[in-house]
């Protein structure tokens, strides 16, 4: 039997369909505009140095009693935790009652390149910890990471342990040299230090490349084919679009954020060795005696899954509850109808019920 | 090539800057600049695709022997010797290598120009000879630096030109692997272009995977960043140099400058979380003292340890620290300009 049941004519039909779409697209387009992300209503309720801390207006029914603070990445935009109605892990955590509050890291410019992991962690999540422990006449408060923001919150957690009352990490890099971390193996032999003097903040175009070079043909090429396919359909048109402008929106990271991150966390794994110090601290990870769920995603292709599953060994608590949800790094904050989807995860765990979903 | 002449320092920063790309990023396996931005237009999204059918097409309408993968095998095979390639086989290179969207179409093109002779080792050669001799004159600190540029850029161009060679060689193992994919008759049948396309993206991910995933790989991954570091912070050091001409601060100063903000900031800092502890102290103090006071007096956590005063809301204030400081322990901060008293808009929790 061969291969290929492939003739001039059934390929000439599919281009055919493929050019009609095409032909189709520019009114699709035109129809959605500029779509918008980013929508759920909230207040600034601190500023510090272009840090703002923000709280989400939840359904007035909802009995808010649980903050929760969600620490994001310097890579991207949190925007993808609030993409759209029905795919807005704040709007989820919203409708199960919790208060909930995030902190955006602006957009760094030139004179910001001296802010580093100590003003992140030390000064700005602080910052907020200590605004909202005061305002909220609490004595700590939960936070929930995302991504680099759960390495952050995992080392704000370690120094300030009086101050967490719970710790969710979400696809947070712990372990930075376990096998098949793609990104951590390309820049292993990097010169930060010079790459940092000669660029200065790592701007957004430059973080761009580096994420798209990991999966070149399906980044670059195969997902335009894939969106081509369903131009037709003018929700899932509008969905492509609003992950695209989250994905393009992206803030530089600061030089010198970078240099210890990269130099620090990606070469020297010095979270796992114990020997990350921030603002002249030692970060130890066994000081994390509150309870702590992790949840990392099966076909994580930025953050594998072992690498996060590392912080198991690390803390010191036995209150440790893990969850793997399927799908990719961006996927799990997207799809949230699954039973199996952070919000629910979170909720459950917070209520001290069972995850269900291969939980640990 | 046309390029910089003598001591016309101008032509000399011009070629550096096209060479380092429009962005200036420098960044070696993909190449940043406007027409990178372009990559989802849906003119280049039709093209690649186009291309990819037209190849199909003439080798499913071909003339040669056996079944269609057979013959697209055997192309690819013939791709990969180097030898004489028919038309079909340049539509499938061109698809392969060099269309529209491929992430790697820029640098196999600049691969094309380091075989013309535009970035040749024997051109590279050449050119560093020029900086072979020490220079004499009053203006020998400018040409050092102009040699110390070159120098810097033609390592880079070493570098970028090994790196190519590595994701040229992911390439022919990607060919390699359709070519076998296609031979192979077990398995389900591909019965649409889509399915044959969606192959070719997983064999080509799969082998440019490995092969970033070797030691070999990230050796010279790392070698051509840290060599396009070395130009820029050589640039920098030229752009220096014509900056302190027109009293304009260098990097290095404005540096500086941020690094005294920065340790003010915190020293401010400091102060206030002092200032705050001994208003506490106070606080504490005149309450012992005064305990049927009213004036003052309010409603805090039962039985808590209250948590310390925030030095953050106010970073950017004196005039409103100085207010409270004068008014002494009688007054509660208030929220500065941009800011909310979060007690305005949060529901009672009791």
């Amino acid at each position: 039997m061969a291969k290929l049941e492939l003739t001039p004519a059934s390929i000439a039909r599919e281009m055919a369909d493929f050019h009609a779409r095409l032909a189709s697209a520019p009114d699709t387009l035109r129809r959605l505009q500029d779509v918008k992300i980013g929508t759920s209503p909230r207040d600034a309720i601190l500023r510090k140095e272009g840090i703002v801390l923000y709280r989400y207006r939840g359904p007035a029914e909802a009995a808010h009693t649980t903050p929760i603070l969600i620490v994001y990445a310097l890579v991207n935009r949190p925007e993808v935790a609030d993409l759209q109605p029905g795919r807005s892990l704040i709007a989820a955590l919203l409708e199960r009652g919790f208060d909930v509050y995030l902190i955006d890291w602006g957009y760094p410019d030139g004179s910001d390149r001296l802010v580093g992991l100590d003003d992140y962690i030390n000064r700005y999540i602080d910052a907020c910890v200590d605004h909202l422990r005061r305002c909220l006449e609490r004595e700590r408060l939960t936070l929930l990471g995302i991504c680099q923001g759960g390495t952050f919150s995992t080392c704000y957690a370690a120094l300030h342990p009086d101050k967490v009352e719970r710790l969710i990490a979400t696809v947070t890099p712990i372990d930075f040299h376990t096998e098949g971390d793609m990104l951590s193996h390309l820049v292993r032999h990097v010169d930060v230090d010079a790459l940092v003097e000669s660029s200065g903040n790592l701007s957004g175009d430059f973080l761009n490349a580096l994420f798209l070079s990991l999966k070149p043909y399906r980044l670059t090429q195969a997902k335009y084919i894939r969106f081509l396919e369903q131009i037709d359909d003018v929700e899932a048109a509008a969905m492509f679009l609003r992950m695209e402008k989250w994905i393009f929106d992206s803030p530089a990271l600061t030089a010198t954020a970078f240099r210890e991150f990269a130099r620090d966390l990606y070469q020297g794994n010095k979270l796992v060795k114990g020997t990350l110090t921030i603002g002249g601290r030692t970060v130890e990870p066994a000081r994390i005696t509150m309870p702590v769920l992790n949840i990392f995603a099966r076909d994580d292709h930025l953050v594998p899954p072992a690498s996060s599953k590392a912080l198991k060994g690390l803390i010191g608590t036995d209150d440790y509850t893990e969850a793997e949800l399927p799908g990719g790094h961006i996927g799990v904050y997207v799809s949230l109808k699954s039973p199996h989807s952070v919000p629910v995860v979170v909720d459950k765990w917070m209520r001290r019920e069972a995850v269900g979903h291969n939980a640990v | 090539m046309t390029g910089p002449t003598g001591k016309d320092y101008g032509s000399w920063l011009n070629a550096w800057t096209e060479w380092l790309g429009p962005a200036g990023t420098g960044f070696p396996g993909w190449k940043v600049h406007p027409r990178g931005a372009q990559a989802a237009d849906l003119g280049d999204l039709a093209g690649a695709y186009s291309a990819f059918a037209e190849v199909m097409k003439h080798f499913a309408q071909g003339n040669e022997t056996g079944d269609l993968g057979s013959r697209l095998a055997a192309a690819i095979d013939r791709i990969k010797a180097a030898g004489a390639l028919g038309d079909g086989d340049r539509l499938l290179r061109a698809f392969l290598t060099t269309a529209s969207m491929s992430p790697f179409a820029s640098l196999f093109s600049g691969a094309a120009a380091a075989t013309d002779g535009r970035f040749s080792a024997s051109f590279l050669d050449a050119q560093s000879q020029w900086f072979d001799w020490p220079a004499i004159g009053p203006y020998r600190e400018w040409v050092d630096a102009g040699k110390e540029l070159q120098e810097a850029f033609i390592a880079q161009r070493r570098a970028a030109g090994m790196l190519s060679e590595r994701y040229q060689q992911a390439v022919e193992v990607a060919l390699a692997r359709f070519a076998a994919f296609l031979r192979d008759t077990s398995g389900e049948p591909i019965t649409s272009l889509k399915l044959l396309y969606d192959a070719w993206v997983e064999i080509a991910e799969n082998a440019y995977a490995e092969l970033v995933m070797t030691d070999a790989f990230a050796a010279d991954f790392a070698a051509c960043i840290n060599a396009t570091s070395a130009v820029q912070l050589k640039l920098r050091g030229w752009q220096d140099r014509i900056a302190g001409l027109t009293d304009l601060p260098n990097r290095s100063e404005v540096d500086a400058l941020l690094e005294r903000q920065k340790m003010m900031t915190r020293e401010i800092e400091s102060l206030r979380a002092a200032l705050d502890d001994m208003r506490q102290a106070l606080t504490t103090s005149d309450k012992q003292e005064r305990p049927t006071s009213k004036a003052g007096v309010r409603s805090k956590p039962k039985a808590r340890k209250k948590p310390p005063a925030s030095s953050a809301t106010r970073a950017s204030k004196p005039a409103g620290l100085r207010r409270q400081v004068a008014r002494g322990r009688k007054r509660e901060t208030k929220p500065g300009a941009g800011e909310f008293d979060i007690a305005e808009i949060l529901p009672d929790r009791d």
